[in-house]
């Protein structure tokens, strides 16, 4: 049996929004149509194949030979039944319920409420997987999965099973037994201890509480995903309204060591970032954003034209006031970031720019309390872009109509509007890319809407001996074949 | 009877003001549990689905409204749905409450007999080391945060002693080391005002009379000393009882006892109204009754508290 320790049980059994057992940790019980590949392309899983007839309508082909763990097929009549019941209804895949229609036993058509081409892309998530649709799925969860559900103690633990008559690849794994710690330090010391295997989510601020050499577990990374960024506040009123000057954000994005804080941070896994997402994402590499170098001399040049002229106390003032500015760190929490904070603070003093500090460890807080009312200048965040969806990120946070209010201050307006509706609708997924990346570097380059620092793996500790190799979207990690060395 | 009666609506109006205060308090909290829970899922919704979300559960109603329908469906037992796990809050607070009460009971035990040992071990013996020690203890242990010391404890348990089973919360080993530290600082604090209140009632006349009578200090102190301290004993126990409340938050989330500590810390980060607003009564609801019970305690324990409030009557 596998031991894997994860945080807190996150599970949500309302019928509206049932996520047992698919996110955080996915139990592998249920499986979504789709999934990402290596490039986060999505993949037949569940849909063996699909085909995009134009203007948002898809016509899909089931897999043969699925069964649900209680021996009922995967069929057309089932299938449209589940997606009504559990994929309708997120917002976030945009399908029309009403258009699911059966073409035989294995083939459906459905059309998305957005006529969006993309819709199959967020169908990768794991949230949106297929349970059987039976009445009392909340106390009996079946999926198609590779596991089945033997036992679950909420906010204890979760045990599954190998399913025998799994349709794929049968995992090397027979038991998996996934145990709720919140607590990131004791989930650290039990893994030392030799308590559980696996540690599957791996916070920022958890590795601190490891030692250098630490014999006793082995941290294992995924390719660099998660952005370390500042968020500009380019709409802000009084006295948040400084960054409205593109050169002043030009001149912070210059004044950045990022070598330096890639050496202090994240144990030293942190690469330097160009953008928000990474090379070896959709295909992007070649055409990442510019980004910026470490050129305080430049930065300085650049504040000196705009006005901003240095004191005696070596901060620049323009018509008496001061350059001042607040930063609210961070998304998710101070913790996972610290001390990029203090490091900006004296980077950017350098170049005579007086940074105030203010730590939020609470995520509402920090929606609520500044980014939501634009309540700062700039905002450090560390997040991904986790979706096979290649606007994803981009829509939601800089399109003047995203429904993340955040978006009203960090959005830089019409031109980003409409390269990111036109990726949204193109019917290509590689035009799609290619105005994703159009965007990516004009939010970076052009704007300078956000300024990346870093870029940061998905990381998982094991005991040593275990082989698991860690996928970039950890729902989507292979617990299965996880396998001791000899 | 008198005394019981107005115990009985004394404790009326502390809860209905309680019920009033855990449900305002988590509404001026910053956030919303419904764009909680949809930004715990990473994916951005509808402003109509939020809308229908905020009817759902009834969080776009005015806030006197809001309080009659809890407190109406509360006076039923009825907590409502936790709005982030989807199950009745009924349900989860059953589940954790019996974890959380077996920490918060069986450290009191260990509170009672750590503090009267120590304060008699102190006094009978009238060494003056062992009393600077006693308070030497109670600086180290009122100073060391009670999470470093539960997490350098649980280090030194698994990784030096090979102690498994002090993160399996159906173990007694679990119970006990969580228990034993959270009983450190209210034992220490505890002991000293004991030894405190002893020393001052030794030097009263009715003591001086019994030893001229010929009483034993044991029996001195036992029979008359301690019929006279046990109201003030049993209050400080009760108040004791408020902190172990909040410590149990730090020891169930050290050592992994799915208790209501962990339930309302999780329940707070999701803004999650129902379970939050279930966790305040509650606890707020156990301190009174712990602390009713210790007054009657000391009203039974001390026969001038009994005329005094008319117990007897």
């Amino acid at each position: 049996m596998l031991h894997v320790a994860t945080g807190a049980d996150r599970y949500n059994l309302s019928p509206a929004r049932f996520t047992f057992g698919t996110s955080r940790p996915n139990a592998h019980i249920a499986e979504a149509v789709v999934r990402p590949n290596a490039s986060f392309e999505p993949v037949p899983h569940l849909f063996a194949s699909w085909q995009h007839l134009g203007g948002g309508r898809f016509l899909a082909r089931l897999r043969d030979g699925v069964r649900f763990h209680d021996g009922t097929p995967m069929l057309a009549d089932v299938f449209i039944r589940s997606m009504k019941r559990f994929i309708a209804n997120r917002d976030f895949v945009g399908l029309d319920s009403d258009s699911l229609q059966r073409v035989d036993e294995r083939t459906i058509r459905f059309q998305s409420a957005l006529n969006s081409a993309r819709m199959i892309d967020n169908m990768t998530h794991p949230s949106a997987a297929i349970f059987l649709p039976n009445e009392d799925v909340a106390a009996r969860p079946i999926g198609t999965g590779p596991y089945r559900l033997v036992r679950y103690e909420p906010q204890r633990s979760i045990e599954v099973e190998r399913f025998a008559e799994y349709w794929g690849p049968k995992p090397g794994q027979q038991r998996i037994r996934f145990r709720f710690m919140p607590d990131p330090q004791a989930r650290l010391l039990a893994l030392q201890a030799g308590t559980v295997d696996v540690i599957s989510d791996v916070t920022p601020e958890l590795l601190l509480g490891l030692a250098p050499r630490d014999n006793g577990v082995t941290l294992r990374c995924s390719r660099p995903i998660r952005y370390a960024a500042l968020t500009c506040n380019l709409k802000g009123r009084p006295p948040f309204d400084k960054l409205r000057d593109v050169q002043i954000r030009r001149a912070l994005a210059l004044s950045i060591d990022r070598e330096a804080i890639a050496g202090a941070v994240f144990a030293g896994r942190g690469v330097v970032a160009r953008g928000l997402m990474p090379g070896w994402m959709f295909g992007l590499e070649d055409r990442q954003p510019v980004g910026f170098k470490h050129d305080p001399t430049r930065a300085n040049e650049i504040l000196d034209q705009s006005g901003w002229l240095r004191g005696t106390d070596g901060l620049r003032r323009k018509n008496g006031e001061p350059l001042k500015l607040r930063l609210v760190s961070a998304y998710p929490n101070a913790s996972s970031v610290r001390p990029i904070p203090e490091m900006l603070a004296g980077m950017f003093r350098r170049v005579g720019v007086d940074l105030k500090i203010v730590e939020v460890e609470d995520d509402q807080l920090y929606y609520s309390g500044y980014a939501d009312d634009g309540q700062s200048d700039l905002f450090l965040e560390l997040a991904a872009n986790a979706n096979a969806d290649p606007t994803f990120l981009l829509s939601n946070l800089f399109h003047t109509r995203s429904p993340w209010r955040s978006s009203h201050f960090t959005a830089p307006g019409e031109d980003m509007d409409s390269l990111l509706d036109r990726a949204r609708k193109a019917e290509d997924r590689s035009v799609s890319v290619d105005l994703v990346q159009q965007a990516h570097s004009r939010i970076i380059d052009v704007h300078v809407a956000s300024i990346p620092i870093l870029m940061v793996p998905v990381m998982i500790l094991t005991r040593p001996g275990l082989v698991l190799e860690p996928f970039e979207n950890l729902d989507w990690l292979n617990l299965g074949e996880a396998h001791w060395l000899a | 009877m008198q005394y019981l009666w107005k115990r009985a609506l004394w404790m009326m109006v502390t809860i209905t003001g309680m019920s009033v205060v855990a449900f305002s308090l988590v509404l001026f909290a910053p956030g919303d549990p419904i764009n909680a829970e949809l930004r715990f899922l990473g994916v951005p919704a509808k402003p109509e689905t939020i809308a229908a979300l905020r009817r759902e559960y009834h969080l776009d109603a005015p806030m006197p409204e809001r309080y009659v329908r809890w407190a109406s469906r509360v006076m039923r037992f009825d907590f409502g749905r936790s709005i982030a796990s989807g199950r009745p809050v009924r349900v989860e607070i059953g589940r954790a409450l019996p974890s959380t009460l077996e920490l918060a009971v069986t450290t009191l035990v260990l509170i009672s007999a750590l503090s009267l040992l120590l304060a008699s071990t102190v006094l009978l013996s009238g060494a003056q080391w062992l009393d600077r020690l006693l308070q030497g203890c109670l600086v180290a242990g009122l100073s060391i945060p009670l999470y470093w010391l539960a997490l350098a404890s649980l280090a030194a348990g698994l990784l030096w002693f090979r102690v498994p089973a002090l993160l399996d919360s159906e173990s007694w080993i679990n119970l006990a080391a969580s228990a034993s530290l959270l009983a450190v600082a209210p034992s220490l604090s505890i002991a000293r005002v004991l030894r405190e209140r002893i020393a001052a009632e030794r030097a009263e006349d009715y003591v001086r009379l019994g030893m001229a009578l010929g009483l034993r200090r044991r029996e001195i102190l036992l029979s008359d000393i301690g019929r006279v301290i046990a109201p003030a004993y049993f209050t400080l126990l009760a108040n004791a009882f408020g902190f172990l409340l909040g410590g149990s938050i730090v020891m169930e989330r050290v050592f992994d006892r799915p208790g209501l500590g962990n339930l309302a810390l999780q329940a707070i980060a999701a803004r999650d109204y129902p379970v939050v607003q279930a966790y305040l009564l509650l606890a707020g609801l156990l301190f009174v009754v712990v602390n009713a019970s210790a007054d009657l305690l000391g009203a039974w324990a001390d026969p001038r508290l009994r005329r005094r409030g008319g117990i007897d009557g």
